[in-house]
């Protein structure tokens, strides 16, 4: 019953369409008629009727061509019975094709009425079917959640997920499921629950939800929705999170690093942890904390900061790096280490190193020799950040003429900068 | 208004693009990701929030567009709005549209009535259906050029040209392995705006106009760079005041190509406005530097240099001369004019050199004009040759060998670009490039026309650069 009303427009259509060819064709002295009704030959016949060749039918199988075909079609079709051409481009705007067609093929008024009508009422039946057949989808899926089959009861979480609110009616069938045995499907249960409801996931929901990110390593991103609910579930337990960076599985603590991402400084209190997860075996899940630590922390941690610049971990000097950048002033004890930095062998430390003095401000002025020395760095960037590091260091007319010659530098962005900032220390003196 | 009137060429022609749709590979790749997922957002989800449709991109776009340490968008993909930036324009996606909405009606009916086939507007009746739009405007490119050169050179040398510059210039390319790329859909629209200025140019009202400026509106939100084109309005519109004598008669029809344009303009006005906050924030990363063109790079550098990937432009230039200084001023002028306007502005880019890609990709969008010179260039060299060859049959077997040497050249490039035989975003070392033309592409082509055949994504090896960079403190 459900597909007779999800075709029964179509159907419709066919046969109106079927009674204006067969109207049409002896007007025109095309043939043969009877296959107007027939799927396919109709569409020969159409051409037929139109004066040209059957195989340009063809191309009505190709979406988009087809559209432009069928109104031309139809257009050439008006001036072969003496109508106008733009009754023919009408036929391409589904609504106002259904009385164009009648008047085409010149069926009397009542008819092409009734068969508009017929049409045009079809439609919210279909509309209706159409919503019953996802409801029916749903509720397929929600019942393989309870099957035997491990990997039909994974396909079904999948199908859930993405069809996100719309599996709304499958809640009750997810929250049973919540109880399933294997770990990580327990954890797509609780991660599809969360982009079904959109509900923020209590505390008690976390250790489930990280069973969903068992063996997620090789991905090459971390599921996005994962790492959502885990922020959210991770707000009121915070130190569950942070244990979560110490778990066994590298896929759990890269997750749960990234949940650190998205908590910023609600986060803080792991910051000692974060540091300790960026020595971790896996580049996932360093990259990850590094990225939580440059969110988490605040002024109370620059202290610690400015221990760990001198690590030999370039990851590490990077990140912290740009850690201190989001303290501003409050990182001024760290501006011997990051003079330091300045030199380090790698050239994005000696970038954010100089983004870290200029956000550090004028209390970072013991900075500026090691940072007009920048100004000669092998790498643009670092030369184009140095010098606007100086600026923002407070730098004035003294430096003007160091900052002057990279206005020959071969590299526009170093010269944009320098031009920048030598008007910047001319408006200031 | 009518279906077109094939001549026998042009069916000829016709079946030829029929036979060649086996290589059309539907894969997203780089900037394709941008286009495609404002059709497949406003179709599918009808809001705009592209991020789930960037999450369906191929894996490198998916990589340089969020962070591996959360799987969220990259800080400078995010837009005051809170959406996901796209800075590519929205008109590829219009022209997609019809094909893509027409395939979303028929999934969503078959999964209601029981098959699975995923809705999401990125399975493969989707980018199947839009690719095969690509492929048949970039035919329609060439059949529109064709009939533009028709008057000028006759159908021997207009069908040549076609015919070449659609198999020895980058554009086959990005009309079969390449499809959701913008530069075969901006070949169409610039040959449709094109075609239309000539096929009315002897009866103007202001309503062909309008229509006129709605073309031009298409085609620069297609390719913004196509803006160059207007100076052909520009000069039909002065030409025509000039016959009138009166500027005054020329400010209707003046008004109503703009006032199209503009209203044609609306959907990208509209999308940039809800994605990016304003209607005039385009999100693009790219600038233009308009002091430092690369004009000698862009023309003869490793990089993607075009004469040096397609040296067939070389010919069509001076047909394009020759059409301006001899044939028809008016229309070799405007044709020069503009494509030397494209030309300049694509220098200016950051992204001149047009990595990654195949060839000068850029430069796509002049189809049209490249077949109008060439046939212009052919005709004369099939004039010039009459002293050394009196038979009209050798004269014309020997510009046929021209243009299938061209063919052959770029037929190689293609297979060293597809094979990773040349880098797909460095600089080439081109005396290299060309010595394996000689060597290596003559012995390994036969396999690699199997793979193509055989194994989908073979060729479509174009990669974005990695991640955007992080807002700076």
């Amino acid at each position: 019953m459900r597909t007779l009303l999800l075709v029964l427009p179509l159907l419709l259509f066919h046969f109106y369409l079927g009674l204006a060819l067969r109207a049409l064709a002896p007007r025109v002295g095309a043939g043969p008629a009877t296959w107007a009704f027939l799927p396919g030959l109709n569409l020969a016949l159409l051409f037929r009727v139109a004066g040209r060749s059957p195989a340009w039918a063809l191309l009505l199988l190709a979406p988009g061509p087809n559209l432009v075909a069928w109104a031309l079609v139809w257009a050439e079709i008006a001036a072969r019975v003496r109508q106008r051409a733009w009754l023919g481009l009408v036929m391409a705007l589904p609504g106002p094709n259904l009385p164009a067609l009648g008047r085409l093929a010149g069926l009397p008024r009542f008819r092409t009425a009734a068969l508009t009508v017929a049409v045009i009422a079809s439609l919210p039946g279909a509309w209706l079917a159409h919503a019953s057949a996802l409801e029916a989808r749903v509720a397929a899926a929600a019942r393989r959640l309870a099957a035997r089959d491990a990997e039909g009861r994974r396909r079904a979480l999948v199908e859930l997920a993405d069809l996100g609110r719309r599996a709304l009616p499958a809640r009750p069938a997810l929250e049973r499921a919540l109880a399933e045995e294997d770990p990580a499907l327990r954890g797509q249960t609780a991660r599809t629950l969360w982009c079904v409801t959109g509900e923020r996931p209590d505390a008690g929901r976390l250790p489930v939800l990280l069973e969903a990110a068992r063996g997620s390593i090789g991905w090459p991103l971390p599921d996005a929705s994962l790492v959502t609910a885990l922020a959210e579930a991770g707000r009121g337990a915070a130190p569950d999170l942070e244990s979560a960076l110490a778990d066994p599985d590298p896929g759990v603590r890269w997750h749960a690093a990234g949940a650190f991402v998205r908590l910023g400084r609600g986060g803080a209190a792991a910051v000692p942890a974060l540091l300790q997860a960026m020595h971790d075996p896996e580049w996932n899940v360093r990259n990850s904390a590094g990225r939580a630590l440059e969110e988490a922390v605040g002024p109370e941690h620059a202290t610690r900061l400015t221990q760990v610049l001198a690590e030999p971990s370039v990851e590490m000097r990077y990140h912290v790096a740009r850690a201190l950048a989001r303290l501003g002033a409050a990182a001024s004890p760290a501006v011997p280490g990051l003079v330091l930095t300045l030199e380090d062998a790698d050239w994005e430390v000696r970038m954010e190193s100089c983004w870290a003095l200029a956000a550090i401000g004028p209390a970072a002025a013991a900075a500026r020799p090691a940072l007009l020395r920048a100004l000669g760095d092998l790498d643009a960037q670092v030369r184009a950040s140095a010098a606007w590091s100086l600026a923002h260091t407070g730098a004035g007319a003294g430096v003007a003429s160091a900052i002057r010659s990279l206005l020959q530098d071969p590299d526009r962005d170093v010269r944009d900068a320098a031009a920048a900032v030598l008007r910047r220390i001319e408006a200031k003196t | 208004m009518r279906l077109p009137q094939l001549s026998r060429g042009e069916r000829r022609f016709a079946l030829l693009f029929l036979l060649s749709l086996p290589l059309l590979q539907p894969q997203l790749r780089g900037e394709g990701n941008g286009h495609y997922a404002w059709v497949a957002s406003l179709a599918v989800d009808g809001d705009l929030d592209l991020e789930n449709q960037y999450r369906r991109g191929d894996p490198d776009f998916v990589a340089s567009t969020f962070r591996r340490a959360d799987g969220q968008l990259w800080p400078t993909m995010q837009t005051p709005t809170g959406r996901a930036r796209n800075q590519f324009s929205i008109g590829p996606a219009l022209l997609w549209a019809p094909a893509f909405l027409e395939v979303h009606a028929l999934v969503t009916l078959a999964n209601d009535i029981g098959f699975t086939v995923a809705a999401d507007g990125y399975s493969s009746p989707y980018r199947r259906a839009c690719a095969l739009t690509t492929a048949s405007l970039g035919f329609a490119a060439l059949l529109l050029a064709y009939r533009l050169a028709l008057p000028l050179a006759g159908a021997p040398a207009a069908g040549l040209a076609a015919l070449g510059v659609g198999l020895a210039t980058s554009l086959p390319v990005y009309m079969y392995a390449l499809p959701f790329y913008a530069h075969t859909l901006a070949a169409f629209a610039v040959a449709l705006y094109l075609w239309f200025w000539r096929a009315i140019s002897a009866s103007w009202t202001p309503g062909r106009w309008a229509v006129w400026g709605a073309t031009a509106g298409l085609m620069v939100q297609v390719d913004a760079l196509t803006v160059s084109f207007l100076v052909v309005a520009l000069g039909e519109w002065l030409r025509q005041a000039h016959r009138a004598r009166s500027a005054p008669a020329g400010l209707g029809p003046g008004a109503a190509f703009a006032l199209t344009g503009l209203l044609v303009q609306l959907p990208q006005l509209v999308a940039y406005a809800i994605v990016h906050g304003s209607p005039f924030n385009t999100g693009r990363f790219h600038r233009f530097f308009w002091d430092e063109p690369h004009l000698f790079a862009h023309a003869f550098g490793g990089d993607h240099g075009l004469f040096l990937w397609t040296p067939l432009i070389l010919v069509a230039l001076a047909g394009l001369a020759g059409l301006a200084l001899r044939r028809d001023r008016f229309l070799g002028g405007c044709l020069l004019l503009a494509s030397a306007a494209f030309f300049y502005v694509a220098t200016c880019s950051d992204r001149w050199h047009t990595a990654p890609g195949f060839g000068n990709r850029f430069l796509i969008a002049l189809t049209p004009v490249w077949v109008v010179g060439l046939a212009t260039a052919l005709g004369a060299v099939h004039r010039w040759l009459a002293p050394l060859l009196p038979a009209p049959r050798a004269r014309s077997a020997a510009v046929v060998a021209g243009i299938a040497l061209a063919v052959a050249w770029n037929v190689g490039l293609v297979f060293q670009w597809g094979s990773g035989l040349v880098s797909r975003r460095e600089a080439v070392d081109f005396p290299r490039v060309v010595r394996q033309q000689f060597t290596l592409v003559p012995r390994q082509l036969g396999a690699f026309a199997l793979r193509l055949l055989g194994a989908r994504g073979a060729v479509a090896g174009a990669r974005e650069p990695p991640g955007p960079p992080e807002t700076r403190p």
